[in-house]
């Protein structure tokens, strides 16, 4: 291979790997900086802990929840579970917080794990206190 | 800001000391300094997370962290300035950076300020990241953060969330990142989000850091650079890197132990210290993420292998030796959370041999995982860079490896290597549905691996100075 061959090879090596970068940069900074900029999207976990602000019927040690998961009604919650408290320890916290599409799906909710239904907070958020004596003794 | 900047302190003290210790670079050049600061990063984050473990088992006061931190930082340090004193470095500095200035300035300038601006767009891209979920995205709310603070919220009851009940978070994985986060928090005595954004950023910025200025001394500025950018441009891995999930920490502490052994193989005079280091950084990796332990093996059997290759019996026992003694440490501190206090793992749990054998004799298990890996091969990153575009790259500009660096890329490789078939066969025996698995965390794995196959590539490519020197 002559000498000009060799080095055509690297700047042509060299600019593919710019080339690559570079756009790969601006489509990443389009998608996930300008565009979300210009449409942002709602952060559950923030929106979660504002829901919480001013809570006051919360026992503080269980001040902590979860997240119940949405429609599909599997209630596998506390995937967001923020905070910790020994609570958690057994399956079924004494305060729930859980983010439901209407307060008739909440209710629903509330019914078959025991619970009361005791307020609708932020951002379709619905705080739940646990019947059992435990947890509030 | 100024407050996580004192809690940050007595980490990046204990870690550049640790590192001064072990490691002896050249210090009248740019190059090594700035391998040494970010080293710094986890080498500190790994003293400090173990110190705050020690204290958390036995609750005692937030003043007392304080003090154990500050008395183990000052330790460190004072060892290291009496071992610089003894040594008089400045009159034996190995010179790491031969023949870099051969290559031509112009691309070097051109390359440098691509890869700035890329740095720029990565760092607007962190910030905006973080303002748009201050607590972390996807596992980092649900396993990371949420671990911190048990840690730190949790007082003595810190350790109830390590329960089978709560399998969803993962209990069982290790503390090395919660434990740093939630060090600072309870130096602040509050638990802002900024904190573990903030380090996650460190981590990225490191592990990008570290590339460039370890090939930059092993090989040329401008491999650097370009591998920098090919990183940089890997939006998969940024993402991830502002996510604040411990993936970026890992490949972070997958790097570091390749670039050491790398530069103890080019080194004249190596010390012994670096290989101790390499370990501390293995065990670092063990003590991150449960893949840390497989990539402790992967290293030890990958040099084992490629050491044995280049020199004899005796050379090769020590300095497996060596590794050993590093990794010990975390090692054992591993051993200690996973057997006295953390659950079963659910892969490795719930296994029995009846249902191993019915996995492991599936064919479709094998063709499916097969398939996924071959994909993903393409189109993890997410981007225009790409495993198929390095492997254009390299057939470009050809390979040839210095035979100072042989028996360091051969460990890279055999370790990537090594590391993807352990993949393989923890999917083999998931008793999770295998489909989901694949899709939940193949793609974390390969970004994981990224900046080890980046840096494993470039040592074995053609440099400009090899290329038009020959021109």
């Amino acid at each position: 291979m002559t000498s000009s061959e060799l080095r055509m090879r690297f700047f042509a090596a060299v600019l593919i790997v710019c080339v690559a970068s570079l756009l790969s940069m601006a489509r990443l900074l389009e998608h996930d900086v300008w565009l979300k900029w210009i449409h942002p999207e709602p952060d559950e976990v923030t929106a979660f802990e504002t829901s919480l602000a001013g809570i006051e019927d919360m026992k503080p040690a269980h001040r902590v929840m979860g997240y119940v998961s949405e429609p599909g009604y599997d209630y596998q919650f506390t995937q967001y579970a923020l905070a910790p408290t020994a609570v958690l320890s057994s399956t079924m916290p004494c305060s729930l917080v859980g983010r439901f599409p209407s307060a008739s799906n909440a209710q629903h909710f509330a019914d078959q794990h025991n619970l009361i239904l005791t307020r609708t907070l932020k951002q379709q958020f619905f705080l739940f206190r646990n019947q059992d004596p435990q947890c509030w003794r | 800001m100024l407050a996580i900047t004192a809690a940050l302190l007595p980490a990046f003290l204990g870690g550049l000391g640790l590192v001064l210790l072990l490691t002896e670079f050249p210090r009248k050049q740019l190059m090594p300094w700035v391998l040494l600061l970010l080293m710094t990063v986890g080498s500190g984050f790994g003293i400090t997370s173990v110190v705050y473990f020690l204290w958390r088992l036995f609750s005692l006061s937030p003043r007392v962290l304080v003090l154990m931190d500050w008395a183990v930082a000052a330790c460190v340090v004072a060892a290291a300035i009496l071992k610089i004193r003894r040594s008089k470095l400045s009159a034996t500095e190995p010179a790491l950076e031969n023949g870099i200035n051969d290559a031509p300035s112009g691309l070097r300038r051109i390359l440098s300020a691509v890869f700035f601006l890329m740095l720029t767009g990565t760092i607007v891209y962190l910030v905006s990241a973080t303002l748009r979920h201050p607590q972390g995205e996807a596992d980092a709310v649900p396993i990371w953060n949420l671990h911190a603070r048990f840690l730190f919220r949790g007082g003595a009851n810190w350790a109830a969330y390590l329960t089978r009940d709560l399998s969803w978070t993962h209990p069982d994985y290790p503390l090395l990142l919660p434990a740093t986060v939630a060090r600072v928090w309870t130096y602040l005595g509050r638990d802002p989000s900024l904190v573990s954004a903030l380090i996650a950023c460190l981590f990225l910025l490191s592990t990008v850091g570290l590339l460039v200025s370890g090939l930059a001394l092993l090989k040329g500025r401008e491999e650097g650079y370009l591998a920098g950018m090919l990183l940089l441009g890997t939006p998969l891995f940024v993402r991830i890197g502002g996510s604040q999930m411990a993936d970026l920490p890992l490949s972070y502490f997958l790097l570091v132990p390749l670039v050491l052994i790398c530069l103890y193989d080019q080194s004249a005079k190596p010390p012994r210290g670096l290989l101790i280091l390499t370990g501390l950084f293995v065990g670092c990796a063990a003590w991150t993420k449960n893949e840390g332990l497989l990539f402790a093996l992967a290293i030890l059997i990958a040099r084992f292998i490629s050491k044995k290759i280049y020199s004899g019996w005796w050379p090769t026992i020590r300095e497996i030796g060596f590794l050993l003694i590093g990794m010990s440490p975390c090692l054992l501190l591993v051993f200690y959370f996973r057997t006295r206090w953390a659950p079963a793992n659910d892969l490795i749990g719930p296994l029995q041999l009846h249902m191993l054998t019915a996995r492991a004799s599936d064919i479709t298990r094998y063709a499916l995982i097969l398939k996924e890996f071959l994909l993903e091969t393409v189109r993890f990153s997410r981007g225009f860079v790409s495993l198929p575009l390095l492997a254009i790259y390299l057939i470009l500009v050809r390979t040839r490896i210095p035979k100072s660096l042989r028996a360091g890329t051969l460990t890279a490789w055999l370790t990537y290597f090594l590391m993807l078939l352990g993949y393989f066969f923890i999917y083999i025996i998931t008793p999770h549905d295998l489909a989901w698995n694949l899709e939940a965390s193949l793609e974390r794995l390969y970004v994981q691996l990224w900046p080890m196959v980046l840096f494993a590539c470039f040592l074995a490519a053609k440099g400009p100075r090899e290329l038009l020197q020959k021109a």
